[in-house]
Protein backbone atom coordinates (compact mmCIF):
# COMPACT_ATOMS: atom_id res chain seq x y z
CA UNK A 1 0.00 0.00 0.00
CA UNK A 2 1.07 3.36 -0.73
CA UNK A 3 1.68 5.57 1.48
CA UNK A 4 -1.07 8.07 2.47
CA UNK A 5 0.14 12.03 2.22
CA UNK A 6 -2.08 14.32 3.16
CA UNK A 7 -2.03 17.44 0.19
CA UNK A 8 -3.91 20.26 1.45
CA UNK A 9 -5.12 23.09 -0.83
CA UNK A 10 -4.74 25.61 2.29
CA UNK A 11 -0.66 24.54 2.84
CA UNK A 12 1.15 27.31 1.14
CA UNK A 13 4.43 27.60 -0.49
CA UNK A 14 6.83 29.05 1.56
CA UNK A 15 7.04 30.09 5.54
CA UNK A 16 3.38 31.00 7.01
CA UNK A 17 2.90 33.85 8.68
CA UNK A 18 2.33 33.13 11.70
CA UNK A 19 1.50 37.15 13.02
CA UNK A 20 0.75 38.12 16.12
CA UNK A 21 -2.81 37.43 16.31
CA UNK A 22 -3.86 34.95 13.42
CA UNK A 23 -7.37 34.31 14.72
CA UNK A 24 -7.99 38.03 15.88
CA UNK A 25 -7.66 38.98 11.94
CA UNK A 26 -9.06 36.18 11.11
CA UNK A 27 -12.63 37.44 13.49
CA UNK A 28 -12.39 41.10 12.11
CA UNK A 29 -12.17 39.90 8.25
CA UNK A 30 -15.05 37.69 8.99
CA UNK A 31 -16.78 40.60 10.98
CA UNK A 32 -16.30 43.14 8.48
CA UNK A 33 -17.48 41.32 5.92
CA UNK A 34 -20.65 40.32 7.76
CA UNK A 35 -20.99 43.56 8.55
CA UNK A 36 -20.59 45.28 5.13
CA UNK A 37 -23.16 42.36 3.97
CA UNK A 38 -26.17 43.27 5.92
CA UNK A 39 -25.90 46.87 4.91
CA UNK A 40 -25.16 46.41 1.44
CA UNK A 41 -27.05 43.30 0.73
CA UNK A 42 -30.10 44.26 3.08
CA UNK A 43 -32.70 42.77 0.46
CA UNK A 44 -31.27 39.25 1.11
CA UNK A 45 -31.40 39.51 4.83
CA UNK A 46 -35.07 40.45 4.20
CA UNK A 47 -35.93 37.78 1.88
CA UNK A 48 -34.66 34.98 3.78
CA UNK A 49 -36.79 35.73 6.61
CA UNK A 50 -40.02 36.60 4.65
CA UNK A 51 -39.03 32.80 3.96
CA UNK A 52 -39.61 31.31 6.89
CA UNK A 53 -42.75 29.52 8.42
CA UNK A 54 -45.19 32.40 9.72
CA UNK A 55 -45.43 33.06 12.96
CA UNK A 56 -46.16 36.47 15.02
CA UNK A 57 -42.39 36.17 16.32
CA UNK A 58 -41.61 35.59 12.19
CA UNK A 59 -43.98 38.71 11.58
CA UNK A 60 -41.98 40.76 14.02
CA UNK A 61 -38.73 40.06 12.49
CA UNK A 62 -40.06 40.96 9.35
CA UNK A 63 -41.27 43.85 9.42
CA UNK A 64 -37.67 44.67 11.06
CA UNK A 65 -35.97 43.56 8.30
CA UNK A 66 -37.84 45.12 5.80
CA UNK A 67 -37.69 48.78 7.75
CA UNK A 68 -33.83 47.75 7.45
CA UNK A 69 -34.12 46.96 4.26
CA UNK A 70 -36.01 50.26 3.03
CA UNK A 71 -33.37 52.78 5.20
CA UNK A 72 -30.82 50.71 3.24
CA UNK A 73 -31.82 51.39 -0.15
CA UNK A 74 -32.78 54.88 0.86
CA UNK A 75 -29.36 55.19 1.99
CA UNK A 76 -27.98 53.86 -1.35
CA UNK A 77 -25.85 51.32 0.37
CA UNK A 78 -27.92 48.30 -2.01
CA UNK A 79 -27.70 50.18 -4.97
CA UNK A 80 -24.39 48.57 -6.10
CA UNK A 81 -26.37 44.85 -5.64
CA UNK A 82 -28.88 46.45 -7.60
CA UNK A 83 -27.07 47.06 -10.47
CA UNK A 84 -25.25 44.41 -11.00
CA UNK A 85 -28.63 42.61 -10.75
CA UNK A 86 -29.92 44.59 -13.55
CA UNK A 87 -26.46 43.63 -15.47
CA UNK A 88 -27.05 40.35 -14.99
CA UNK A 89 -30.43 39.69 -15.84
CA UNK A 90 -29.92 41.81 -18.87
CA UNK A 91 -27.44 39.33 -19.97
CA UNK A 92 -29.67 36.43 -19.54
CA UNK A 93 -31.77 37.99 -21.40
CA UNK A 94 -28.96 38.24 -24.63
CA UNK A 95 -29.73 36.07 -27.43
CA UNK A 96 -27.75 35.34 -30.51
CA UNK A 97 -28.99 37.74 -33.48
CA UNK A 98 -32.53 37.61 -33.72
CA UNK A 99 -33.05 34.58 -32.01
CA UNK A 100 -36.53 34.68 -29.61
CA UNK A 101 -36.16 34.73 -25.72
CA UNK A 102 -36.82 31.31 -24.05
CA UNK A 103 -40.11 30.42 -23.51
CA UNK A 104 -41.62 33.12 -26.18
CA UNK A 105 -41.35 30.64 -29.49
CA UNK B 1 -28.94 23.09 5.47
CA UNK B 2 -26.58 24.11 2.14
CA UNK B 3 -23.51 25.98 2.24
CA UNK B 4 -24.58 28.68 -0.32
CA UNK B 5 -27.32 30.01 2.16
CA UNK B 6 -27.77 32.56 4.81
CA UNK B 7 -29.21 29.20 7.22
CA UNK B 8 -25.67 28.37 7.09
CA UNK B 9 -23.76 31.44 7.09
CA UNK B 10 -25.84 32.55 10.28
CA UNK B 11 -25.08 28.71 11.55
CA UNK B 12 -21.20 29.50 10.73
CA UNK B 13 -20.86 32.63 12.23
CA UNK B 14 -22.50 30.77 15.69
CA UNK B 15 -20.33 27.95 15.40
CA UNK B 16 -17.26 29.89 14.31
CA UNK B 17 -18.03 32.22 17.83
CA UNK B 18 -18.62 29.12 19.87
CA UNK B 19 -15.42 27.16 18.90
CA UNK B 20 -12.82 29.59 19.19
CA UNK B 21 -14.37 30.78 22.67
CA UNK B 22 -14.01 27.57 24.13
CA UNK B 23 -10.87 26.45 22.57
CA UNK B 24 -8.47 26.86 25.68
CA UNK B 25 -10.23 23.13 26.30
CA UNK B 26 -9.73 21.20 22.89
CA UNK B 27 -11.96 18.72 24.43
CA UNK B 28 -14.81 21.16 24.76
CA UNK B 29 -14.24 22.24 21.21
CA UNK B 30 -14.46 19.11 19.64
CA UNK B 31 -17.90 18.26 21.73
CA UNK B 32 -19.30 21.95 20.16
CA UNK B 33 -17.88 20.98 16.89
CA UNK B 34 -19.52 17.88 16.89
CA UNK B 35 -22.98 19.12 18.51
CA UNK B 36 -22.64 21.70 15.78
CA UNK B 37 -22.85 18.87 13.00
CA UNK B 38 -25.43 16.92 14.49
CA UNK B 39 -27.19 20.19 14.10
CA UNK B 40 -26.07 20.51 10.64
CA UNK B 41 -27.17 17.15 9.69
CA UNK B 42 -30.66 17.00 11.28
CA UNK B 43 -32.03 20.57 9.47
CA UNK B 44 -32.33 17.58 7.18
CA UNK B 45 -33.59 14.80 9.08
CA UNK B 46 -33.38 14.46 12.93
CA UNK B 47 -33.66 10.68 12.65
CA UNK B 48 -30.39 9.87 10.35
CA UNK B 49 -28.40 11.19 13.64
CA UNK B 50 -28.94 8.51 15.18
CA UNK B 51 -27.88 6.95 12.09
CA UNK B 52 -24.73 8.47 12.18
CA UNK B 53 -23.80 8.10 16.14
CA UNK B 54 -24.87 4.21 15.23
CA UNK B 55 -22.06 3.80 12.60
CA UNK B 56 -19.83 5.93 14.47
CA UNK B 57 -19.65 3.63 17.70
CA UNK B 58 -19.96 0.60 14.87
CA UNK B 59 -16.45 1.95 14.13
CA UNK B 60 -15.27 2.68 17.36
CA UNK B 61 -15.73 -0.20 19.04
CA UNK B 62 -14.71 -2.44 16.51
CA UNK B 63 -11.33 -0.37 16.08
CA UNK B 64 -11.22 -0.35 19.59
CA UNK B 65 -11.19 -4.37 20.00
CA UNK B 66 -8.79 -5.08 16.73
CA UNK B 67 -6.33 -2.44 18.17
CA UNK B 68 -6.31 -4.00 21.85
CA UNK B 69 -6.70 -8.29 20.61
CA UNK B 70 -3.86 -9.73 21.02
CA UNK B 71 -4.05 -12.47 17.95
CA UNK B 72 -4.51 -11.57 14.57
CA UNK B 73 -7.44 -13.88 14.02
CA UNK B 74 -9.60 -12.21 16.27
CA UNK B 75 -8.86 -9.13 14.86
CA UNK B 76 -9.38 -10.14 11.16
CA UNK B 77 -13.20 -11.52 12.17
CA UNK B 78 -13.44 -7.92 14.08
CA UNK B 79 -12.21 -6.04 10.80
CA UNK B 80 -14.54 -8.51 9.13
CA UNK B 81 -17.64 -7.97 11.19
CA UNK B 82 -17.04 -4.24 11.39
CA UNK B 83 -16.81 -3.88 7.03
CA UNK B 84 -20.06 -6.10 6.87
CA UNK B 85 -21.72 -3.73 9.31
CA UNK B 86 -20.75 -0.37 7.64
CA UNK B 87 -21.70 -2.52 3.86
CA UNK B 88 -25.28 -3.45 5.58
CA UNK B 89 -25.93 0.14 6.52
CA UNK B 90 -24.94 1.17 2.76
CA UNK B 91 -26.48 -1.31 1.23
CA UNK B 92 -29.92 -1.34 3.44
CA UNK B 93 -30.46 2.29 2.62
CA UNK B 94 -29.07 2.58 -0.86
CA UNK B 95 -29.40 -1.03 -2.34
CA UNK B 96 -32.30 -2.74 -0.69
CA UNK B 97 -35.24 -1.17 -2.89
CA UNK B 98 -33.23 -1.63 -6.09
CA UNK B 99 -31.67 -5.04 -5.71
CA UNK B 100 -35.23 -6.45 -4.88
CA UNK B 101 -36.72 -5.24 -7.75
CA UNK B 102 -33.85 -6.59 -10.27
CA UNK B 103 -35.03 -9.93 -8.37
CA UNK B 104 -38.77 -9.44 -8.78
CA UNK B 105 -38.05 -8.30 -12.74
CA UNK B 106 -36.17 -11.70 -12.77
CA UNK B 107 -38.60 -13.57 -11.25
CA UNK B 108 -41.87 -11.97 -13.38
CA UNK B 109 -39.18 -13.63 -16.10
CA UNK B 110 -39.02 -16.93 -14.93
CA UNK B 111 -42.62 -16.84 -14.56
CA UNK B 112 -42.54 -16.53 -10.67
CA UNK B 113 -43.96 -12.92 -10.38
CA UNK B 114 -44.39 -12.07 -6.60
CA UNK B 115 -45.36 -8.39 -4.63
CA UNK B 116 -41.96 -7.92 -3.64
CA UNK B 117 -41.61 -5.83 -0.39
CA UNK B 118 -40.36 -2.64 -1.48
CA UNK B 119 -39.99 0.22 1.56
CA UNK B 120 -39.42 3.01 -0.22
CA UNK B 121 -36.45 3.91 1.53
CA UNK B 122 -35.68 7.58 2.36
CA UNK B 123 -31.53 7.49 1.32
CA UNK B 124 -29.92 9.52 4.50
CA UNK B 125 -27.78 12.38 2.87
CA UNK B 126 -24.15 11.68 2.53
CA UNK B 127 -24.57 7.96 3.81
CA UNK B 128 -21.66 6.65 1.07
CA UNK B 129 -19.40 9.40 2.29
CA UNK B 130 -19.66 8.42 5.89
CA UNK B 131 -19.67 4.50 5.62
CA UNK B 132 -16.48 4.80 3.16
CA UNK B 133 -15.04 6.69 5.92
CA UNK B 134 -15.81 4.78 8.56
CA UNK B 135 -14.47 1.71 6.58
CA UNK B 136 -11.15 3.21 5.26
CA UNK B 137 -10.55 4.09 9.53
CA UNK B 138 -11.15 0.26 10.64
CA UNK B 139 -8.96 -1.01 7.75
CA UNK B 140 -6.07 1.47 8.55
CA UNK B 141 -6.34 0.12 12.08
CA UNK B 142 -6.63 -3.48 11.34
CA UNK B 143 -3.56 -2.51 9.10
CA UNK B 144 -1.56 -1.05 11.69
CA UNK B 145 -1.47 2.34 10.17
CA UNK B 146 -3.02 4.01 12.76
CA UNK B 147 -3.88 3.71 16.40
CA UNK B 148 -7.39 3.58 17.44
CA UNK B 149 -9.09 6.69 18.42
CA UNK B 150 -11.41 8.10 21.73
CA UNK B 151 -14.95 8.05 21.15
CA UNK B 152 -15.17 11.18 20.68
CA UNK B 153 -12.98 11.89 17.56
CA UNK B 154 -14.50 9.11 16.02
CA UNK B 155 -17.57 10.67 16.19
CA UNK B 156 -16.30 13.91 15.20
CA UNK B 157 -14.11 12.49 12.80
CA UNK B 158 -17.87 10.82 10.64
CA UNK B 159 -19.50 14.02 11.99
CA UNK B 160 -17.55 16.97 11.10
CA UNK B 161 -19.96 19.17 9.36
CA UNK B 162 -17.77 20.47 6.29
CA UNK B 163 -17.12 16.89 5.11
CA UNK B 164 -19.81 15.34 6.35
CA UNK B 165 -22.18 15.39 2.73
CA UNK B 166 -20.70 15.38 -0.04
CA UNK B 167 -16.84 14.77 1.63
CA UNK B 168 -14.06 15.27 0.34
CA UNK B 169 -13.94 11.45 2.39
CA UNK B 170 -11.17 12.35 5.10
CA UNK B 171 -9.30 9.14 6.59
CA UNK B 172 -8.53 8.97 9.71
CA UNK B 173 -5.23 8.98 9.34
CA UNK B 174 -5.60 12.96 8.00
CA UNK B 175 -7.65 14.48 11.04
CA UNK B 176 -7.35 11.85 14.08
CA UNK B 177 -3.54 13.52 14.70
CA UNK B 178 -5.43 16.95 14.32
CA UNK B 179 -7.43 16.21 16.96
CA UNK B 180 -5.58 15.90 18.99
CA UNK B 181 -4.51 19.47 19.82
CA UNK B 182 -6.28 22.57 19.60
CA UNK B 183 -5.37 23.66 15.86
CA UNK B 184 -3.29 27.13 15.59
CA UNK B 185 -4.96 28.94 12.73
CA UNK B 186 -2.28 31.43 10.97
CA UNK B 187 -2.53 33.95 7.85
CA UNK B 188 -2.22 31.44 5.04
CA UNK B 189 -4.60 28.81 5.64
CA UNK B 190 -7.50 31.45 6.51
CA UNK B 191 -6.22 33.23 3.63
CA UNK B 192 -6.85 29.91 1.18
CA UNK B 193 -9.78 29.26 2.98
CA UNK B 194 -11.71 32.27 2.48
CA UNK B 195 -10.33 32.42 -1.31
CA UNK B 196 -11.87 28.86 -1.47
CA UNK B 197 -15.21 29.69 -0.18
CA UNK B 198 -16.37 32.64 -2.17
CA UNK B 199 -14.47 30.59 -4.95
CA UNK B 200 -16.90 28.08 -4.39
CA UNK B 201 -19.92 30.49 -4.04
CA UNK B 202 -19.26 31.43 -7.96
CA UNK B 203 -18.88 28.20 -9.11
CA UNK B 204 -21.87 26.78 -7.62
CA UNK B 205 -24.07 29.87 -7.42
CA UNK B 206 -23.27 31.44 -10.71
CA UNK B 207 -21.92 29.06 -12.65
CA UNK B 208 -23.78 25.50 -11.76
CA UNK B 209 -26.88 26.69 -11.04
CA UNK B 210 -27.59 29.00 -14.46
CA UNK B 211 -26.09 26.16 -16.75
CA UNK B 212 -28.44 23.75 -14.67
CA UNK B 213 -31.83 25.73 -14.30
CA UNK B 214 -31.58 27.02 -18.27
CA UNK B 215 -29.63 24.23 -20.31
CA UNK B 216 -28.96 21.10 -18.63
CA UNK B 217 -31.93 20.35 -16.82
CA UNK B 218 -34.87 21.30 -19.73
CA UNK B 219 -32.40 19.19 -22.55
CA UNK B 220 -32.05 16.22 -20.45
CA UNK B 221 -36.00 16.15 -19.33
CA UNK B 222 -36.78 15.87 -22.89
CA UNK B 223 -34.34 15.28 -25.72
CA UNK B 224 -36.13 14.42 -28.23
CA UNK B 225 -37.85 17.86 -28.21
CA UNK B 226 -34.49 19.42 -29.00
CA UNK B 227 -31.98 20.05 -31.79
CA UNK B 228 -28.80 18.02 -32.11
CA UNK B 229 -26.77 21.10 -31.15
CA UNK B 230 -28.84 21.58 -27.96
CA UNK B 231 -27.96 18.21 -27.09
CA UNK B 232 -24.61 18.77 -27.59
CA UNK B 233 -24.08 21.86 -26.02
CA UNK B 234 -26.18 20.39 -23.00
CA UNK B 235 -23.85 17.86 -22.66
CA UNK B 236 -20.88 20.19 -22.19
CA UNK B 237 -22.95 21.73 -20.31
CA UNK B 238 -23.07 18.98 -17.22
CA UNK B 239 -19.64 18.58 -17.59
CA UNK B 240 -19.06 21.82 -16.42
CA UNK B 241 -22.14 22.11 -14.72
CA UNK B 242 -20.78 18.60 -12.45
CA UNK B 243 -17.15 20.22 -12.28
CA UNK B 244 -18.66 23.41 -10.76
CA UNK B 245 -21.08 21.83 -8.24
CA UNK B 246 -19.04 19.28 -6.57
CA UNK B 247 -15.53 21.19 -7.07
CA UNK B 248 -17.50 23.75 -5.30
CA UNK B 249 -18.73 21.89 -2.51
CA UNK B 250 -15.17 20.37 -1.86
CA UNK B 251 -13.63 23.68 -1.53
CA UNK B 252 -15.92 25.06 0.69
CA UNK B 253 -15.15 22.01 2.86
CA UNK B 254 -11.55 22.67 2.47
CA UNK B 255 -12.22 26.56 2.86
CA UNK B 256 -14.36 26.13 5.89
CA UNK B 257 -12.43 23.46 7.45
CA UNK B 258 -9.50 25.76 7.68
CA UNK B 259 -11.33 28.57 9.27
CA UNK B 260 -12.10 26.44 12.47
CA UNK B 261 -8.00 25.47 12.35
CA UNK B 262 -7.98 21.51 10.45
CA UNK B 263 -6.36 20.91 6.88
CA UNK B 264 -8.46 18.72 4.62
CA UNK B 265 -7.06 16.83 1.08
CA UNK B 266 -7.26 18.34 -2.40
CA UNK B 267 -10.00 16.86 -4.32
CA UNK B 268 -10.09 18.51 -7.33
CA UNK B 269 -6.82 18.85 -9.59
CA UNK B 270 -8.25 20.48 -13.13
CA UNK B 271 -9.82 17.20 -14.07
CA UNK B 272 -10.95 18.36 -17.68
CA UNK B 273 -6.82 18.71 -18.41
CA UNK B 274 -6.59 15.13 -17.99
CA UNK B 275 -4.65 13.13 -20.84
CA UNK B 276 -5.79 10.07 -20.43
CA UNK B 277 -8.55 8.61 -18.17
CA UNK B 278 -6.05 7.27 -15.82
CA UNK B 279 -5.32 10.78 -15.69
CA UNK B 280 -8.52 11.93 -15.20
CA UNK B 281 -8.74 10.01 -12.13
CA UNK B 282 -6.18 11.39 -10.41
CA UNK B 283 -7.50 14.42 -10.95
CA UNK B 284 -11.53 14.42 -10.24
CA UNK B 285 -12.84 13.15 -7.14
CA UNK B 286 -9.02 12.18 -5.46
CA UNK B 287 -10.24 11.07 -1.87
CA UNK B 288 -13.04 8.45 -4.04
CA UNK B 289 -10.30 7.59 -6.48
CA UNK B 290 -7.39 7.18 -4.07
CA UNK B 291 -9.97 5.66 -1.48
CA UNK B 292 -10.62 3.06 -4.21
CA UNK B 293 -7.26 2.32 -4.73
CA UNK B 294 -6.01 1.99 -1.53
CA UNK B 295 -8.99 -0.02 -0.33
CA UNK B 296 -10.44 -1.57 -3.05
CA UNK B 297 -7.94 -2.24 -6.03
CA UNK B 298 -4.71 -3.37 -4.00
CA UNK B 299 -7.27 -5.18 -1.97
CA UNK B 300 -8.17 -7.18 -5.26
CA UNK B 301 -4.71 -8.05 -6.11
CA UNK B 302 -4.21 -4.49 -8.18
CA UNK B 303 -1.34 -5.21 -10.31
CA UNK B 304 0.09 -8.13 -9.32
CA UNK B 305 -0.84 -11.51 -10.99
CA UNK B 306 -0.37 -10.57 -14.16
CA UNK B 307 -2.21 -8.75 -16.60
CA UNK B 308 -5.68 -10.18 -17.28
CA UNK B 309 -6.21 -9.98 -13.31
CA UNK B 310 -4.60 -6.29 -13.05
CA UNK B 311 -7.56 -5.66 -16.08
CA UNK B 312 -10.24 -7.71 -14.08
CA UNK B 313 -8.89 -5.27 -11.04
CA UNK B 314 -9.55 -1.95 -13.24
CA UNK B 315 -12.64 -2.91 -14.43
CA UNK B 316 -14.04 -4.37 -10.78
CA UNK B 317 -12.84 -1.33 -9.05
CA UNK B 318 -14.53 1.19 -11.78
CA UNK B 319 -18.11 -0.92 -11.65
CA UNK B 320 -17.88 -0.60 -8.07
CA UNK B 321 -17.04 2.87 -8.05
CA UNK B 322 -19.80 3.72 -10.35
CA UNK B 323 -22.52 1.64 -8.09
CA UNK B 324 -20.94 3.57 -5.16
CA UNK B 325 -22.66 6.90 -7.29
CA UNK B 326 -26.16 5.08 -6.88
CA UNK B 327 -28.33 2.03 -7.26
CA UNK B 328 -29.18 2.78 -11.04
CA UNK B 329 -28.01 0.77 -13.97
CA UNK B 330 -26.51 3.83 -15.78
CA UNK B 331 -24.10 4.33 -12.85
CA UNK B 332 -22.79 0.86 -13.29
CA UNK B 333 -22.36 1.75 -17.41
CA UNK B 334 -20.87 5.08 -16.49
CA UNK B 335 -18.43 3.00 -14.44
CA UNK B 336 -18.05 0.32 -16.40
CA UNK B 337 -17.11 2.90 -18.96
CA UNK B 338 -14.53 4.42 -17.40
CA UNK B 339 -13.01 0.83 -16.39
CA UNK B 340 -13.23 0.02 -19.99
CA UNK B 341 -11.15 3.14 -21.62
CA UNK B 342 -8.67 2.40 -18.02
CA UNK B 343 -8.25 -1.20 -19.69
CA UNK B 344 -7.60 -0.12 -23.38
CA UNK B 345 -5.28 2.20 -21.78
CA UNK B 346 -3.37 -0.43 -20.02
CA UNK B 347 -3.05 -2.63 -22.48
CA UNK B 348 -1.95 0.09 -24.89
CA UNK B 349 0.81 1.43 -22.86
CA UNK B 350 2.17 -2.67 -22.33
CA UNK B 351 2.01 -3.00 -26.35
CA UNK B 352 4.59 -0.34 -26.59
CA UNK B 353 2.15 1.64 -28.75
CA UNK B 354 3.38 5.48 -28.71
CA UNK B 355 1.42 7.90 -26.95
CA UNK B 356 -1.02 10.34 -28.70
CA UNK B 357 -0.10 14.11 -29.01
CA UNK B 358 -1.18 15.94 -25.84
CA UNK B 359 -3.62 18.33 -26.95
CA UNK B 360 -5.34 15.11 -29.28
CA UNK B 361 -5.27 12.93 -25.51
CA UNK B 362 -7.07 15.65 -23.75
CA UNK B 363 -9.58 16.14 -26.72
CA UNK B 364 -10.15 12.58 -26.58
CA UNK B 365 -10.45 12.14 -22.75
CA UNK B 366 -12.53 14.76 -22.27
CA UNK B 367 -15.12 13.67 -25.01
CA UNK B 368 -14.84 9.69 -23.35
CA UNK B 369 -16.17 11.47 -19.79
CA UNK B 370 -18.70 14.07 -21.87
CA UNK B 371 -19.91 10.53 -23.04
CA UNK B 372 -20.17 8.76 -19.62
CA UNK B 373 -21.75 12.22 -18.12
CA UNK B 374 -24.46 11.39 -19.86
CA UNK B 375 -25.00 8.01 -18.50
CA UNK B 376 -24.77 9.58 -15.16
CA UNK B 377 -27.24 12.22 -15.96
CA UNK B 378 -29.74 10.25 -17.80
CA UNK B 379 -32.62 9.04 -15.50
CA UNK B 380 -32.44 6.13 -17.36
CA UNK B 381 -30.41 3.90 -19.83
CA UNK B 382 -33.25 4.36 -22.55
CA UNK B 383 -33.44 7.90 -21.59
CA UNK B 384 -29.07 7.97 -22.72
CA UNK B 385 -29.46 5.74 -25.80
CA UNK B 386 -32.37 8.38 -26.52
CA UNK B 387 -30.00 11.36 -26.12
CA UNK B 388 -27.24 10.20 -27.91
CA UNK B 389 -29.44 9.02 -31.09
CA UNK B 390 -30.58 12.79 -30.62
CA UNK B 391 -27.22 14.06 -30.92
CA UNK B 392 -26.63 11.73 -34.37
CA UNK B 393 -30.03 13.20 -35.80
CA UNK B 394 -27.29 15.91 -36.84
CA UNK B 395 -30.38 18.88 -36.50
CA UNK B 396 -28.13 22.00 -35.72
CA UNK B 397 -30.62 24.62 -35.00
CA UNK B 398 -30.05 26.22 -31.74
CA UNK B 399 -33.33 26.20 -29.40
CA UNK B 400 -31.53 26.84 -25.91
CA UNK B 401 -27.93 28.11 -25.60
CA UNK B 402 -27.70 32.20 -25.11
CA UNK B 403 -24.50 34.14 -25.15
CA UNK B 404 -24.20 34.03 -21.38
CA UNK B 405 -24.47 30.44 -21.30
CA UNK B 406 -22.27 29.63 -23.93
CA UNK B 407 -19.66 31.83 -22.07
CA UNK B 408 -20.06 30.45 -18.74
CA UNK B 409 -19.16 26.75 -20.78
CA UNK B 410 -16.22 28.11 -21.88
CA UNK B 411 -15.27 30.03 -18.82
CA UNK B 412 -15.95 26.49 -16.89
CA UNK B 413 -13.27 24.75 -19.35
CA UNK B 414 -10.86 27.91 -19.13
CA UNK B 415 -10.87 27.04 -15.09
CA UNK B 416 -9.01 24.23 -16.04
CA UNK B 417 -6.10 25.72 -18.01
CA UNK B 418 -5.16 28.59 -16.07
CA UNK B 419 -1.93 27.86 -13.94
CA UNK B 420 -2.41 25.13 -11.42
CA UNK B 421 -0.80 27.07 -8.64
CA UNK B 422 -2.87 30.51 -9.47
CA UNK B 423 -5.63 30.08 -6.19
CA UNK B 424 -3.04 29.47 -4.00
CA UNK B 425 -0.29 32.86 -5.63
CA UNK B 426 -3.65 34.75 -4.65
CA UNK B 427 -3.70 33.90 -1.51
CA UNK B 428 0.14 34.85 -0.47
CA UNK B 429 -0.77 38.09 -1.68
CA UNK B 430 -4.00 38.21 0.63
CA UNK B 431 -2.56 37.02 4.11
CA UNK B 432 -0.45 40.46 3.28
CA UNK B 433 -4.00 42.93 3.48
CA UNK B 434 -5.03 44.34 6.39
CA UNK B 435 -7.99 42.00 8.36
CA UNK B 436 -10.74 45.24 7.49
CA UNK B 437 -9.76 45.31 3.82
CA UNK B 438 -9.74 41.56 3.04
CA UNK B 439 -13.00 41.75 4.93
CA UNK B 440 -14.34 44.21 2.09
CA UNK B 441 -13.07 41.88 -0.37
CA UNK B 442 -14.95 39.13 0.69
CA UNK B 443 -18.12 40.87 1.00
CA UNK B 444 -17.74 42.37 -2.03
CA UNK B 445 -17.14 38.83 -4.01
CA UNK B 446 -20.05 37.51 -2.00
CA UNK B 447 -22.60 40.61 -2.70
CA UNK B 448 -21.60 40.27 -6.92
CA UNK B 449 -22.28 36.51 -5.83
CA UNK B 450 -25.25 37.27 -4.75
CA UNK B 451 -26.49 39.39 -7.40
CA UNK B 452 -26.09 36.86 -10.34
CA UNK B 453 -26.83 33.77 -8.33
CA UNK B 454 -30.15 31.96 -9.58
CA UNK B 455 -33.06 32.74 -7.64
CA UNK B 456 -33.04 29.94 -4.87
CA UNK B 457 -30.02 27.10 -4.88
CA UNK B 458 -30.36 24.02 -5.77
CA UNK B 459 -29.30 21.10 -3.95
CA UNK B 460 -25.36 19.79 -4.49
CA UNK B 461 -25.61 16.94 -7.27
CA UNK B 462 -23.15 14.62 -4.72
CA UNK B 463 -26.08 15.11 -2.01
CA UNK B 464 -27.97 12.48 -3.54
CA UNK B 465 -24.93 10.01 -2.83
Amino acid sequence: MRDHELSSPVDLPGEPIEGSDPLGWTVITIGVAALVLLFANAGTLSAWVDEKPPTPFQQQVSEQANRWTALMDMAGFTTPRRTLHEAWKRAQAARFGEEAPAGTQ
Amino acid sequence: MLFPTLDFGLFFLVAFTLVWAVSASNEWRKILLLLASWVFYGAWDWRFVALLIASAFINWGSARIIYEADDRRTQKLVAAVGIVANLGILGFFKYYDFFLEQLGALLAGWGFGRDLPLLQIVLPVGVSFFTFQGMSYLIDVYRGRIRAGSLLDITLLMSFFPHLVAGPIVRGADLLPQFRHTPKLNRDMVAMGLLLIVWGLFKKAVVASELSVNLVDPVFFDPSAHSSLDLLLAAYGYAVQIYCDFSAYSDMAVGIAALFGYRFPRNFDQPYRAASMQDFWRRWHISLSSWLRDYLYIGLGGNRGGLAMQCRNILLTMLLGGFWHGAKWTFLIWGGLHGLVQVVETLWRRAGLPGLPRLLAILITFHIVTLGWIFFRAESFDAAIAYLGGLGALDWTNGMTTPLLGALILLGMLFHFTPPALPQRIALGLRLLPAPLLGLLVAGTILLVDAMRFEGVAPFIYYQF
